[in-house]
């Protein structure tokens, strides 16, 4: 086993897995392929994901801070570009989730817009900036602008999550998902910009999310509400397996909640933060974690029963970055244990070591589901993110 | 009857290619002729609007002299990002020319060969004639002249909502930090601040409102400014500056004064130029779209219109209020 402590063997993975992906996803008339089997094969070549589009700038992005620009600008520059190319409507202010891109012919698939891809673009301007894209300023602004226009509810702090194409109505659908990545990307505008009005819209939702709203469901937080933000118990009960939505608690949204409150007191000394970090972290994995085959599950009910025993990739990915700012914050050597722990299991059964990357889904016993290593959404952004992420505190 | 090019040629004397060299404003004939033949077209009530004007194809961006300098850059540099996107999609050739009120302008701006003229910043009365008088479009940004169009950011509302963001963190003595009054927009920023005071019934003190030493660099200025406000028996607990730059600078005068920002003194800055959020702290400052101020000022020239105000936008950072908060 590797030292997974050790800078370098983060930064090798970092870069084994960028392999993965690049150059071979680049689509020289646009965008990127988002759709790779195992071995790099591309099995669909015109559909596109805003919350690949998004994924692959912050990919490149961090790329360009740490490995230099010379080899990742020009690729960066390409995927910022895609998310007006192929996403952005100019009528609207919206930005598609799904579009199809056939050698430079766009046609809309999804125009529905949702606040977690919003918060995904944010994200993407946000680290384009930081990687000295100067273009990336305005669209920033003009996001965070969108958003606050669209779906911020000041009576609730907290936004809504989706609306129609035309904007013409808002579903009474309301989740902690996108109000996480949101938070995730306010935290990130703030590092780009130092307005403070990001920071302070970071603290608000963290509030809100791990605080408020987890006092009305058991103090942890449930991914679904009513438009009041009453929880829905019931929500998608019946489709556990819906992949933006799932039934219940989420110990890997836990977990990754733990991060950026532990990122938000880097910027705002409020003493609650780590606390709360702890708290959150440590019930997900004393909840969650298998103790027969290793790994932590993806969901358990409110009789703390596990719902979806199988095993997620970005969970693995979020825990053990939330375990080293853990580590490092509270000076705890039991989470330089947990991280190795968590490592250690995702180190034999979701890297792939001979094509690179992570595989996606892992069933309890963690065997493969199929040969898709990327469809929609995943380009590895949880695994180099986290890996980036402990870089920063070790 | 009307009046042709053919009836001025004879009147001033002149072929009648020369007539139309001087009022199509090309190139190949002294000054004095083109002035000749423009008398004598006024007199005899021509039409200039028959002539067929030749198709915008190159513009001159001047700057003067005294803003071409490492401080004032990273400002200008974004309004020509701007000029330079709106010509490239004109189909224009833009050229840039700094000038200084000493120089032979009508000179150089002959090598450049411009068809319009788009003029950033201050510029002397005595520069603004010379450009009149080359009888090409001009517009005007950052600045306001009679009789030229001109495009501004919005500053007095800018400097209002600098002041009134101050007065409502609690600040009880606000300076406002000036260079010199003959530039358009810092009179008017000085007013939205004064403005702000008199709205909230503070007296303005003049004790509080310091200038750069006239014809002195921004840098070495605003320094100096800055330590004579904090010198003052009650210095400010807030200072404006009429920029960023200004800001950044005396900024570095309140750390070299042993004063902690925002606690001991608050800064705000004009503009939102990249080094603003690089600030240590970061700087609280009104943006200014300055490529948007570029594109505005090609549409002018191009297009002419009414003259055009910029709306800005306060954008609020560490070095007006603490970020590291600590909360019950």
């Amino acid at each position: 086993m590797p030292n997974f402590r050790d800078r370098q063997f983060l930064i090798d993975h970092i870069r084994k897995t960028l392999t993965f992906y690049h150059p071979r996803s680049i689509d020289p008339s646009g965008g990127f392929y988002h759709f790779l089997k195992d071995d790099g094969t591309v099995y669909d070549a015109t559909t596109r994901h805003l919350v690949s589009s998004t994924r692959l700038v912050f990919n490149y992005a961090m790329a360009c801070r740490h490995f230099g620009h010379a080899a990742y600008e020009a690729p960066l520059r390409h995927a910022m570009a895609f998310l007006e190319q192929g996403h952005l409507d100019p009528a609207t202010g919206g930005y598609a989730w799904v579009v199809t891109w056939d050698e430079g012919k766009r046609a809309l698939l999804d125009g529905t817009n949702h606040c977690y891809g919003l918060a995904f673009v944010l994200l993407a301007y946000s680290h384009a900036l930081m990687a000295g894209i100067e273009e990336a300023r305005a669209p920033l602004a003009q996001t965070y602008d969108l958003m606050e226009k669209r779906f911020f509810e000041p009576q609730h702090g907290l936004y809504a999550d989706e609306a129609t194409p035309d904007w013409s109505m808002t579903y009474p659908y309301r989740g902690q998902n996108a109000n996480m990545h949101a938070c995730e990307a306010m935290l990130a505008a703030y590092e780009a910009t130092k307005e403070t009005r990001y920071l302070d819209r970071a603290e608000l939702l963290a509030h809100n999310i791990t605080r408020r709203q987890a006092a009305r469901a058991g103090g942890m937080m449930w991914e679904h509400y009513y438009s009041d933000w009453s929880v829905d118990w019931e929500y998608n009960r019946q489709d556990k397996t819906n992949i933006f939505r799932p039934w219940g608690y989420q110990p890997g949204h836990l977990t990754e909640w733990a991060k950026l409150l532990l990122i938000l007191e880097r910027h705002r000394k409020l003493d609650w933060l780590a606390p709360r970090a702890k708290e959150l972290f440590d019930l997900a994995l004393a909840k969650a974690w298998d103790k027969q085959n290793g790994g932590i599950f993806y969901g358990f009910g409110p009789e703390d029963e596990i719902c979806d025993a199988d095993k997620y990739f970005w969970v693995q990915a979020e825990s053990f970055a939330a375990a080293a700012c853990l580590a490092q914050r509270t000076g705890d050597a039991r989470y330089w244990e947990q991280y190795d722990r968590i490592w250690d299991y995702a180190w034999r059964h979701f890297v792939d070591h001979e094509h690179g990357a992570w595989y996606r889904i892992l069933t309890h016993d963690n065997k493969k589901y199929s040969d898709e290593k990327s469809p929609a959404g995943k380009v590895d952004y949880h695994t180099m993110g986290a890996c980036y992420e402990v870089l920063g505190v070790l | 009857m009307t009046v042709t090019v053919r009836d001025i040629a004879r009147e001033a004397g002149v072929s009648i290619g020369t007539v139309s060299r001087a009022l199509k404003n090309q190139p190949g004939l002294a000054e004095e002729t083109r002035r000749h033949v423009r008398a004598v077209a006024e007199r005899l009530g021509y039409d200039s609007g028959k002539l067929q004007r030749r198709k915008l194809r190159k513009l001159a961006f001047l700057l003067h002299r005294q803003h071409n300098t490492l401080a004032n850059t990273p400002f200008f540099s974004a309004v020509l990002h701007g000029v330079e996107e709106a010509c490239r999609i004109e189909g224009i050739v833009p050229s840039f020319l700094s000038v200084g009120p000493t120089d032979p302008v009508a000179d150089q701006l002959r090598l450049h060969d411009p068809d319009a003229l788009l003029c950033a910043g201050f510029f002397e009365p005595e520069l603004l004639n010379v450009f009149r008088e080359t009888g090409k479009p001009v517009a005007l940004i950052d600045h306001l002249a009679d009789g030229l169009l001109s495009v501004n950011p919005d500053n007095q509302s800018g400097g209002y909502l600098a002041t009134q963001h101050l007065i409502r963190q609690g600040r009880k003595r606000i300076a406002f930090l000036s260079g010199s009054l003959a530039h358009y927009s810092i009179r008017e920023r000085f007013r939205g601040h004064r403005q702000a005071l008199f709205d909230s019934g503070i007296l303005a003190d003049p004790h509080l409102e310091a200038m750069t030493p006239p014809g002195m660099d921004v840098e070495p200025g605003a320094y100096i400014a800055m330590q004579q406000l904090l010198s003052l028996d009650r210095p400010p607990d807030a200072v404006f500056a009429f920029n960023d730059s200004a800001a950044l600078n005396a900024m570095r005068a309140i750390i070299d004064a042993g004063l902690s920002m925002p606690r001991d003194i608050a800064v705000v800055g004009f503009d939102d130029i990249a080094q603003a959020a690089l600030a240590h702290p970061p700087l609280t400052t009104l943006r200014v779209d300055k490529e948007e101020l570029g594109r505005a000022g090609v549409d002018l020239v191009l297009h002419g219109g009414g003259n055009r105000t910029l709306p800005v936008e306060l954008v609020i950072r560490d070095s007006t209020v603490a970020t590291q908060r600590v909360s019950a």
